[in-house]
């Protein structure tokens, strides 16, 4: 995956065509990185959506921020998580079990994966994708996610070792490639 | 399987996955968004209070306080009826600069050049009915279907107005006149069509609202709209089998049953 864009060199107010470009430029790889880390597009689509909504009112800011796409990103992705949380609390109030909600995935694809990934606790989710498709080191995943460094080391290493059925790479943790990247 | 030489096969899986996503990603034009933007932060400033109730609300839900005054169903939240922006909102984003032919028609009734010969449609002459509905990625439509039940033609030109209610008949929402959306609208660049209706003849209005409310409030899915035909003054009731309660849009009157065109 191409790194992150929208690095905003001036700091200053973030003017209309600045933002139209850093949105044009950063809006479907960001929807692509929320969805592998939701599993759900139409969730992914929405908090992208409304990160970039948020980031537009904090244009006095953002070009203050490092990183604007991470920022987005961030936001996106606590806007997601803070309501599915919201939407288990109805659904629970509605029906004690069932599934979880219905989820819009993309058709055709890598069922295999989609599958193995919905099962991991989001924040595994999250951490492998920061790391695998964002391509970020684990120190700006730290960052990123607010969590240490251990933390976000065994997330990375328990989603693996719950992958390890699907992805070949994965099957012999002690392979794993946490250690070189720090 | 990895690679040795290349990217690692779960890298490539995970950005292969992540590129399909992105490519039936549907964007709201930049411009949408800022304008969406500026108007939040009016709302938002009222917004604050409900907010925090809203989140008290989920921690109580969650079970993390008891207190007997409210048991569990968070949407059982009555929601205060929505106050519309006091700046009535404004229909286009961009001036449409072109005198741009009508959008060629979808349906089979045709936008004519603009005719000043037939009147205007009034709930008189129309039956307003709802077409089917449509949802993508959390946003959710349905046209509203005007059909010229007269014996002579008129014309539909522009948007109606269109109300959101709750089971109890009480408003929940407005719908801000915005040119298109998520899911269609008029097309890109033009004024909305005049659309000349001849007897039995269809136009339709694409109505969009979202699976969630942008202020995160709880969410009390709309159960009927109110419609009142552009330049009408009375209206209809027309139910909607929906689950959604925010970010309540309507576009303009195009040609066909669909409301989209371009």
């Amino acid at each position: 995956m191409d790194g992150d864009a929208g690095r905003a060199g001036a700091k200053g107010m973030l003017h209309a065509d600045e933002f139209d470009e850093f949105y044009t430029s950063t809006y479907r790889r960001l929807v692509g990185q929320l969805y592998a880390m939701l599993g759900d597009l139409s969730e992914a689509e929405d908090a992208v959506q409304e990160a970039y909504c948020r980031a537009w009112q904090r244009r006095s800011k953002l070009n203050e921020y490092d990183n604007p796409e991470a920022w987005v990103r961030t936001v996106a992705y606590r806007i997601a998580v803070s309501s599915w949380r919201r939407t288990r609390n109805r659904l629970a109030a509605h029906r004690r079990h069932g599934p979880d909600q219905p989820v819009e995935s993309v058709d055709s694809g890598d069922l295999d994966l989609i599958g193995a990934l919905a099962g991991l606790p989001y924040e595994q989710r999250r951490v492998l994708v920061l790391h695998h498709l964002v391509g970020l080191p684990l120190a700006d995943i730290c960052r990123e996610t607010g969590s240490p460094l251990g933390t976000v080391k065994s997330r990375l290493a328990r989603g693996r070792q719950a992958l390890a059925q699907h992805v070949a790479e994965f099957t012999d943790t002690r392979h794993g490639r946490i250690s070189e990247d720090v | 399987m990895s690679d040795p030489h290349g990217t690692p096969a779960f890298d490539r899986r995970l950005a292969e996955l992540a590129r399909s996503a992105a490519a039936v990603a549907r964007p709201e034009s930049p411009a949408a968004v800022r304008l969406r933007a500026g108007r939040r932060t009016v709302r938002r400033r009222i917004g604050t209070g409900a907010l925090a109730v809203a989140v008290l609300g989920a921690v109580v839900a969650g079970g993390v306080l008891r207190p007997s005054f409210r048991d569990d169903v968070p949407p059982a939240v009555t929601p205060s009826p929505v106050t519309p922006p006091s700046s009535t909102p404004t229909p286009t984003m961009e001036a449409p600069s072109v005198t741009a032919s009508p959008p060629s028609p979808a349906g089979t009734v045709g936008a004519r050049p603009p005719d000043p010969t037939p009147g205007r449609c009034t709930t008189a002459n129309l039956t307003v009915t709802l077409g089917s509905p449509d949802a993508a990625s959390g946003h959710r439509s349905v046209a509203v279907v005007f059909r010229n039940s007269g014996s002579t033609s008129c014309r539909l030109t522009g948007y109606p107005g269109v109300d959101a209610l709750g089971g109890d008949g009480r408003t929940l929402a407005h719908a801000e006149r915005t040119p298109r959306g998520y899911l269609g609208g008029a097309a890109r660049g033009a004024r909305p069509p005049t659309v000349t209706l001849r007897p039995g003849g269809v136009a339709s209005a694409l109505v969009e609202a979202q699976g969630f409310r942008a202020d995160g409030g709880p969410c009390t899915a709309y159960v009927r709209l109110l419609v009142t035909p552009p330049d009408d003054v009375r209206s209809v009731r027309l139910g909607w089998d929906t689950d959604s309660c925010g970010e309540l849009e309507v576009h303009p009157v195009v040609p066909g049953v669909t409301g989209r065109s371009g």
